[in-house]
């Protein structure tokens, strides 16, 4: 077992235990250094894949474009807990909000990276027809979302930012876990080998946090500290899978 | 150990059984012929055209030296 699940392990175990006996300070205290730590170790792990692989590698490009973007949601997370810890207040919009939505691009990009270049192996994805069918589903579910919750919070009086984000975190959370969920598609083809776990642990990972994320925006409760600590171990996990695929 | 085996037996830690299986009997196919009926002198060719996918799933430096491994099987 690796030190990280080790440390995720210890880290949930513990939530666990906090969650339903500490006090509302402690809980803060302990979901948002759990969520820095947890984004530095993911971060850290990417950043180790990444560099294993030489300049001009194709999957060098994704995982920076990972590693990137957990660095950012790293920075933004530690501006979160300095509001949240130091200065216990909760602003939103806040500074780290602008991080929290930048992080999303090179997300975006390392994980359709990640698909275009298992597209260019030639090996079998499955069937145009499945992944029709997985696009329009994943429209259709969206749509709901929209016109269900996200519609009307366009049509507020709140500022340009505000509504932006409103709108803007859960969609693209909702894109990561859309790409993603090609990914874990691919991953099931890959089944068995190094680089499936990798990929697995990583849609895993994200789709863990744009479900907390999704659920935060419409009610922030403590708990889903967990979930987002969660994903980033998960993510972190992915880095060392694929570190261990090139060591084999 | 028949050539097919011992191909699929090298790339299976590395791509995972499955893969392993799928990718030799895609890139036996588009050398024309079926995975069963690979033979040793196929495998120069075969590694070959396997390059391009090592490169983009493990990296220039593991796919060099997998296509010299299997050549060499």
């Amino acid at each position: 077992m690796n030190w990280i699940l080790l440390v995720f392990i210890f880290l949930l175990g513990t939530g666990f235990f906090i969650y339903p006996l500490a006090a509302l300070q402690e809980i803060v205290l302990f979901g948002n250094l759990a969520k820095v730590f947890s984004l530095f170790v993911a971060a850290s792990s990417l950043t180790s894949t990444q560099n294993v692989f030489k300049t001009g590698d194709t999957p060098q490009k994704a995982w920076t474009s990972l590693a990137a973007g957990m660095w950012i949601w790293f920075f933004a997370q530690v501006i979160f807990a300095f509001y949240k810890i130091v200065l216990k207040q909760s602003p939103y919009p806040s500074l780290a909000d602008i991080f929290f939505v930048i992080a999303y691009f090179p997300l975006l990009v390392g994980v359709a990276l990640l698909i275009k270049d298992f597209r260019s192996t030639g090996l079998p994805m499955g069937s145009k027809n499945s992944y029709l069918l997985q696009a329009a589903s994943l429209i259709a579910f969206y749509a709901i979302i929209f016109f269900w919750k996200l519609k009307d919070l366009l049509m507020t009086n709140d500022a340009p930012f505000l509504k932006f984000l409103n709108v803007g975190y859960p969609t693209f959370d909702f894109l990561l876990i859309a790409m993603t969920s090609v990914l874990i598609r691919i991953s099931l083809v890959l089944r068995g080998g190094s680089l499936a776990r990798s990929w697995i642990v990583l849609g895993l990972g994200f789709t863990l946090v744009g479900i907390a994320d999704i659920i935060f925006a419409y009610q922030p409760l403590p708990f889903l500290d967990m979930l987002f600590f969660s994903g980033y171990f998960l993510i972190g996990l992915a880095g060392i899978y694929q570190l261990r695929m090139l060591r084999q | 150990m028949e050539i097919l085996e011992k191909v699929q037996n090298y790339l299976s830690p590395l791509l995972g059984a499955n893969t392993a299986r799928i990718a030799v009997k895609t890139f036996s196919e588009r050398l024309g012929k079926k995975p069963e009926t690979l033979t040793r002198q196929d495998l120069p060719v075969l590694a070959q055209s396997m390059h391009g996918m090592l490169k983009t799933l493990c990296g220039a430096e593991k796919a060099d030296k997998a296509i010299k491994d299997i050549a060499a099987l």
